[in-house]
């Protein structure tokens, strides 16, 4: 699964409101965004939540996701090694569900070129 | 002559003990009977700790301040809304910090609860759970 398929896959599920994947350098990759969504906050986004995920891992060093909850969303972010997923969540009664579609892309995740 | 003993037991009343008592933990005992549960801590709305279960605790606690602080950055950019829960996880275990009373500028009890549990933990149940505490 590469990575506009895994974006497909998320699309479809029903439950995702919008996702997309970046590079550890900020680069865009591929991604289905809701209209709300400023696509130019991106690249900040990709570091900030690398620089969670990095925190976290002083203590926990096998972490892979990250899950925020605010009063708009839940938003994954899940390591899956030469990219980072970015998943939002609009309907936090919904959030279990992506969690398992997460689960299925990135067992299948098989990045282009690598 | 003496003074009388009541001139000398009039003190200033000090006020600022009331807002630097400690607040009360919710019960360690019953968060730790919580499913999946393995360690804790809860701190008031400054990280300053009312309670740590363990060691492994304390050094996740040490680490809250500076996790909350870069993913409230991030939701906040992002204009995704305001972080009140975050959860890390690996294939083993859970690392959750949920946010208690946030809206409530006087609330009593813990603002944070910091939780380590196994992999099968729900962080909503779990948030339900807590709730009923306070």
């Amino acid at each position: 699964m590469g990575n506009h398929e895994l974006i497909q896959y998320l699309s479809r599920s029903g439950n995702i409101t919008g996702s997309f994947l970046v590079s550890p350098s900020g680069s865009y990759l591929a991604g289905d965004l809701p209209d709300f969504f400023d696509s130019t906050k991106i690249p900040a986004m990709a570091e900030e939540g690398y620089n969670v995920l990095e925190a976290i891992r002083t203590k926990l060093p096998d972490a892979k996701e990250i899950r925020l909850d605010t009063h708009l969303s839940a938003i994954f972010l899940r390591d899956l090694g030469k990219a980072l997923l970015v998943v939002l969540v609009n309907d936090s009664a919904k959030a279990n569900s992506a969690k398992i579609a997460i689960d299925v892309v990135a067992r299948r995740y098989l990045p282009e070129g690598g | 002559m003496e003074h009388p003993i009541e001139t000398r037991l009039q003190p200033p009343l000090d006020l600022t003990i009331v807002s630097i008592m400690k607040p009360e933990p919710l019960n360690p005992d019953v968060i730790a009977a919580l499913q999946g549960v393995k360690h804790s801590f809860q701190t008031d709305r400054n990280f300053q700790e009312i309670h740590c279960s363990s060691d492994a605790a304390a050094k996740l606690q040490e680490i809250a301040p500076t996790c909350l602080r870069l993913a409230s950055k991030l939701t906040a950019n992002a204009e995704l809304g305001i972080l009140y829960r975050m959860q890390a996880s690996s294939d083993h275990d859970h690392f959750i910090i949920l946010a208690l009373n946030s809206e409530v500028p006087n609330a009593p009890g813990p603002r944070l609860v910091g939780l380590h549990t196994d992999h099968t933990t729900d962080i909503d149940h779990l948030a339900v759970e807590l709730t009923s505490l306070l």
